[in-house]
């Protein structure tokens, strides 16, 4: 038998492969189809954009819902900082002089100008059409947001006016008119979640509890104290300090070699926060010379303030009322608080222990924020 | 050179290559349309430093096995995809062929993939060794090896088929 020569084979498997060719035909079609997917005929089909539409809708939606969101949880409520402001017109570029009164829930729209051609040839009037109507309103609301107040009457003859603030005691009205107050505008840090009173608050493998025996933290209810209200649960799982939090933390050395009395575990609640700077002006707390408007802002005495501790407290029981107006008229020069450390104080500030005392507590230092009373 | 005059040159070979692999007729339309639109839209990114040739047949060498990848993920590693699936179409179908021509088809097929990618290049395609070499992505030593070890096979598997010298219709 003789075997299959090379040569052969590939004579045959060229002839093989000629058999696989398309025919002409095959090809023709083959060409149009490939023409027509590079050439394709543009055609607007709107279920091919349906998805475009409807992301689009959906991406307005979501802003806008962040715009109106964001916008109102923006704008506070700031009437009762302009309680007793008088505000005065400095621009001469209109036919008027106002003089704007807050007083309580008055607010007074005076306008002095004297009607004077000669001044009207010598100032040449830009703002022909200044908004404001004198007289007398009630109810007014004052509404801050960002560098932009909005003062806003309800009732008959309503109206709303915008100011805004060009610096600390300038504001310019949405009309153009320039005003400048007669005093700053206090800026003053809030704290709504903070409450006085501790509640109960539950336990968990992050918890334990404590007994808490000094008064310092007392407001006038016996607070925090263990005889009162039992023992504290202090959480150790906690992220970031918030001010107003009463925290369970280690008493530097150096107040203890001071006084040994003083337990190594200590109360107090955090004020100021990392970067701020923390000073005390006749017993009222500045954070960044903001008036901090919280109820451990200032000095109290049993949860009491200087005008109603003196009203409230017979004069026999009072020790020596000159140290007590001291007391409540404590002062205290700025600090900075560095990073990694927070501003301690406790909440009767002459019965205990405090950042007063050490300055700035290394956050290390503390051991838990304290929830609330266990049961 | 446009990429139509491509088309009309190589549309032919392209589509006798894919068919020959693939074993039906629809598959291999729609792969070698797969292969001239990249061919179309790559066409900026022909370099010229092989034949053009050569670089449509790269594509579509890559463009039917990851058809092969897609059909059958595993045994395409295992380099087991005897090109052999269980629709098989048989050969009238895929093309006219005489009995001889079936013969030597159904034999090709017994091989393993990797000797009918040379066998068919080299020897139905008309590509020399350094071509199909960039075709396939391997060094030339190895199309050369397989090759020889790919025509060995496929004389035994003719001959298990009873062709001899003799019986060889020329």
């Amino acid at each position: 038998m003789k075997h299959l020569s090379d040569d052969d084979i590939a004579q045959e498997l060229e002839k093989l492969g000629q058999a696989f060719r398309p025919s002409s035909e095959q090809k023709e079609k083959m060409r149009q189809r490939i023409s027509i997917q590079t050439h394709p005929i543009k055609s607007f089909r709107v279920s091919k954009l349906l998805p475009t539409f409807l992301s689009v809708i959906v991406l307005l939606s979501v802003g806008f819902g962040l715009y109106t969101s964001l916008g109102e949880s923006k704008s506070a409520n700031v009437t009762a900082s302009w309680n007793q402001l008088a505000m005065q017109q400095l621009s001469h570029t209109s036919e008027t002089y106002y003089v704007l009164l807050f007083d309580g829930s008055k607010l007074t729209i005076e306008d002095y100008y004297i009607n004077n051609p000669e001044l009207a040839a010598m100032f040449n009037f830009k703002i022909n059409e200044p908004l404001l109507v004198p007289g007398t309103y009630e109810n007014f609301t004052v509404k801050q947001k960002g560098n932009t107040y909005t003062i806003k009457v309800s009732g008959e003859g309503g109206f709303t006016y915008k100011l805004e603030k060009k610096g600390p005691r300038i504001f310019v009205g949405e009309d153009g008119i320039e005003y400048h107050t007669w005093r700053y505008l206090e800026e003053v840090i809030t704290d709504m979640a903070t409450t006085e009173r501790l509640e109960i608050a539950p336990q968990s493998e992050h918890t334990f509890l404590i007994e808490w025996g000094s008064d310092s933290m007392d407001r006038g209810n016996h607070d925090f104290e263990f005889h009162e209200h039992g023992q504290l649960v202090v959480s150790t799982d906690f992220d970031e300090l918030k001010r107003g939090q009463a925290v369970y933390y280690h008493m530097p050395s150096s107040v203890i070699a001071q006084n040994p009395a003083v337990p190594e575990k200590y109360i107090g609640r955090v004020v100021g926060l990392p970067g701020e700077t923390v000073e005390i002006k006749g017993g009222q707390v500045y954070i960044d010379g903001k008036k901090l408007d919280t109820f451990y802002g200032k000095a109290t005495m049993q949860g009491l303030s200087e005008e109603e501790y003196f009203n409230k407290t017979p004069r026999s029981a009072i020790v020596n009322e000159k140290s007590t107006q001291e007391y409540f008229n404590t002062n205290m020069a700025a600090v900075t608080v560095e990073e990694n450390t927070v501003f301690i104080l406790v909440d009767q500030w002459w019965r205990g222990y405090d950042s007063r005392e050490y300055g700035p507590l290394p956050v290390e230092e503390i051991e838990g924020i304290i929830t609330g009373t266990a049961e | 050179m446009s990429s139509e005059a491509w088309f009309d040159e190589y549309y032919d070979a392209v589509y006798s290559y894919i068919l020959m692999l693939v074993k039906d007729s629809h598959t291999a339309e729609d792969l070698s349309q797969e292969t001239f639109m990249k061919v179309i839209r790559n066409e900026h990114q022909f370099k010229g430093d092989s034949l053009v040739k050569t670089w449509i047949f790269r594509i579509a060498y890559t463009t039917t096995m990851s058809y092969f990848r897609k059909k059958n993920p595993i045994t395409y590693y295992f380099d087991l995809h005897t090109l052999n699936t269980k629709h098989e179409r048989s050969s009238e179908e895929i093309a006219l062929l005489n009995s001889q021509q079936k013969q030597f088809y159904e034999a090709l097929n017994q091989l393993k993939p990797s000797y009918q990618q040379v066998i068919i290049l080299r020897k139905i395609q008309g590509f020399s060794t350094n071509e199909t070499s960039a075709v396939l992505n391997w060094s030339e030593g190895k199309v050369k090896m397989s090759l020889s070890r790919a025509l060995a096979a496929f004389k035994i598997e003719l001959e298990k088929g009873g062709f001899t010298d003799e019986t060889l219709i020329r």
